[in-house]
């Protein structure tokens, strides 16, 4: 199932050292798409709409709080240790203690890194979760 | 949330009396312009919610130059005990373990480098590699050597070439931490580190090329080896993402082992267990080897800056006369004894943006600096200055022996990105006689002096508080930033 894009959106905030992100969805797995598009957003200078290399990811998380973080820390993973940039999310499985997508991106260059994210926290972490509404609230360590 | 009450101690003591959750008071060290600062973001509150942490000692701490982080406040200090149930907490060391700074002192004189500083500061740029994801400054390593890393932190560098012994004995703990497992560290973690070993990496890591500007303290300055006009050489860098990924492991080890030891916490990000239960353990041994991944990391980018200053110099090893003032880590926890009470405890401190400031009286001090104390060594922005204090008797009474680690942010890094354009600041540093080379011009920007606390008022809070005493100042000629 794809995600539709409808009504998604995310901003970052102020924080001293770090950066904090605000996302809006219609659902779980646009929440996470958003999320997935902000973390891109602050690391990369741009996001390549190209899909040679693909991988598959399961996730099992306590809670949707939960999930969210370990999906984008799964992204920074990529990003760090083999340069992927997942592009594409499709999601075949979405709940709120596991994640299953495959993820279709392309290798990035060192020159196309804007920011070095060390990962996403736990620190002031919040889903909201309503019918047709979900947002969040996470920060990035930098 | 209702506004903490904060009540004046002494002239740069602040006390959060305890309430609710918080099992001993906070306490933070500031000025009231520092003070003010430290309020206006989340820094206080992080203050208290740490003093809520299982088996936490004394006081949950805060160093002039905190500031909001996430779960500890950067800048944090806190001692637990093993004994009483204390806990130890990833989100009290950060992502970057072992994240710390290290200072060369040379022989040259600001006149021998003055002429040929471009040169000198390309040079480290090209040497040194640095920005986002850097990698290969050395050939990538197999497994057994990773595990020869982690067990031997800076020996093992040392062991390779890069450097001599003699930079053993002026690295906190010798450069390797006891009791590291690299089975307690996961394959993704181990992966990362592989082609990263010696590389600054991005945000405020940086080498920098200084002049000792003035000292406060002539017989510590002589321990030291920092004569004014002496040039000198910083390096600030961690674990890199072999500490990332260790912290993101055990965070979710932590998440799960305090809900089963049923510890509520008011920050996620301060997952624990007690030090001595079996994820505690294997934390702490994941954590020292990251530990010293950092410490062999500093002492690569070290020695290759030495090589990278005698080519650009056109000198020999000898006439640079490099040698390593202290190296000193910022993220970390460590089991050490303190007297509490009169009583002699082995605690579990937690520095999260602090640095150790032992005085001379502690055996971890090395031999050369027990008549004066550790350096501390408290960098500032790369336009100002930085100092090097001593550790001292009242710290080690007050605050597990701990004292502030940099300046300290006061802009996020949006509002710096904001408030300046690189290209104006870089003109502004160059005719400031200041030469800065960057891999992105949002590096310069959020790394702008105006970004941070004025690191004067910073050290002379460290020093009217006897936390840290003032030995040398140092102002930056040359600064490489990834």
């Amino acid at each position: 199932m794809n995600a539709g894009r409808r009504n998604m959106t995310f901003a970052f905030i102020e924080h001293t050292a770090d950066m904090r992100m605000e996302c809006h969805a219609a659902s779980l797995e646009g929440l996470l798409t958003t999320a997935a598009d902000g973390l891109y957003a602050l690391a990369l200078r741009r996001v390549r709409h190209e899909t040679s290399v693909e991988r598959a990811v399961t996730l099992d998380a306590a809670d949707t709080e939960d999930l969210l973080v370990r999906w984008l820390q799964e992204l920074i993973y990529l990003m760090e240790s083999e340069h992927i940039v997942a592009a594409q999310r499709e999601f075949s499985e979405v709940s709120q203690g596991r994640l299953r997508a495959t993820l279709r991106g392309y290798v990035c260059a060192a020159e196309e890194r804007a920011v070095e994210v060390k990962s996403a926290t736990y620190h002031g972490l919040e889903v909201l979760e309503r019918p047709g509404d979900y947002a969040a609230r996470v920060t990035f360590d930098l | 949330m209702t506004e903490l009450r904060i009540e004046q101690i002494d002239e740069t003591t602040w006390e959060i009396p305890k309430t609710g959750a918080m099992r001993v008071p906070g306490r933070i060290i500031a000025d009231t312009e520092l003070l003010a600062s430290i309020r206006r973001d989340k820094a206080a509150e992080q203050v208290a919610n740490v003093a809520c942490l299982p088996g936490i000692v004394g006081y949950s701490w805060a160093m002039p130059d905190a500031h909001w982080g996430y779960g500890f406040p950067i800048g944090g200090v806190a001692a637990t005990d093993p004994d009483q149930g204390g806990v130890i907490s990833p989100g009290g060391v950060g992502y970057d373990i072992n994240c710390g700074c290290r200072l060369m002192t040379t022989h040259l004189r600001w006149a021998d480098v003055q002429p040929r500083l471009r040169e000198v500061v390309d040079g480290l740029y090209r040497d040194v590699p640095c920005g986002v994801g850097s990698h290969g400054a050395i050939k990538t390593l197999n497994d057994k050597d990773m595990r020869r890393v982690l067990k031997r932190g800076a020996k093992w560098a040392v062991e390779q070439g890069y450097g001599t012994y003699a930079d053993l004995d002026t690295t906190e703990e010798q450069g390797a931490l006891s009791g590291a497992d690299c089975d307690a560290v996961s394959a993704r973690a181990l992966s990362r580190g592989q082609d990263q070993l010696g590389t600054l990496g991005s945000g405020n890591h940086f080498l920098e090329v200084g002049v000792v500007e003035h000292v406060l303290d002539p017989a510590a300055a002589d321990a030291f080896g920092l004569a004014e006009g002496a040039v000198t050489l910083m390096v600030h860098s961690g674990s890199r993402g072999l500490g990332y990924q260790v912290c993101d492991d055990y965070l979710h080890t932590m998440l799960k082992a305090a809900a089963d030891y049923g510890i509520r916490l008011p920050d996620r990000q301060l997952c624990c267990a007690p030090v001595m239960s079996p994820e505690g353990r294997r934390y702490l041994a994941a954590m020292a080897a990251a530990a010293n991944y950092a410490w062999a990391n500093r002492q690569v980018i070290m020695e290759l800056a030495r090589r990278s200053l005698c080519h650009a110099l056109d000198i020999g090893p000898r006439e640079l006369g490099g040698r390593l003032v202290y190296d000193v880590c910022h993220n970390i926890a460590k089991l050490e004894v303190h007297e509490v009470d009169g009583q002699r405890r082995r605690l579990c401190v937690h520095r999260k943006g602090a640095t150790r400031a032992f005085p001379g009286s502690r055996k971890e001090v090395p031999a050369v600096y027990r008549r004066v104390g550790q350096p501390v060594l408290v960098p500032g922005d790369m336009g100002t200055g930085s100092w090097v204090c001593a550790g001292t008797e009242h710290a080690l009474a007050t605050t597990f022996g701990s004292a502030c680690h940099g300046a300290g942010r006061v802009l996020s890094r949006k509002a710096a990105r904001k408030a300046e354009r690189a290209g104006p600041l870089l003109e502004r540093l160059d005719k400031a006689g200041i030469v800065v080379i960057a891999r992105s011009k949002g590096t310069i920007v959020e790394e702008a002096p105006g970004a941070y606390k004025d690191i004067d008022r910073v050290a002379a809070v460290l020093d009217s508080s006897g936390l840290g005493r003032r030995v040398a100042r140092i102002r930056p000629v040359g600064v490489v930033k990834g």
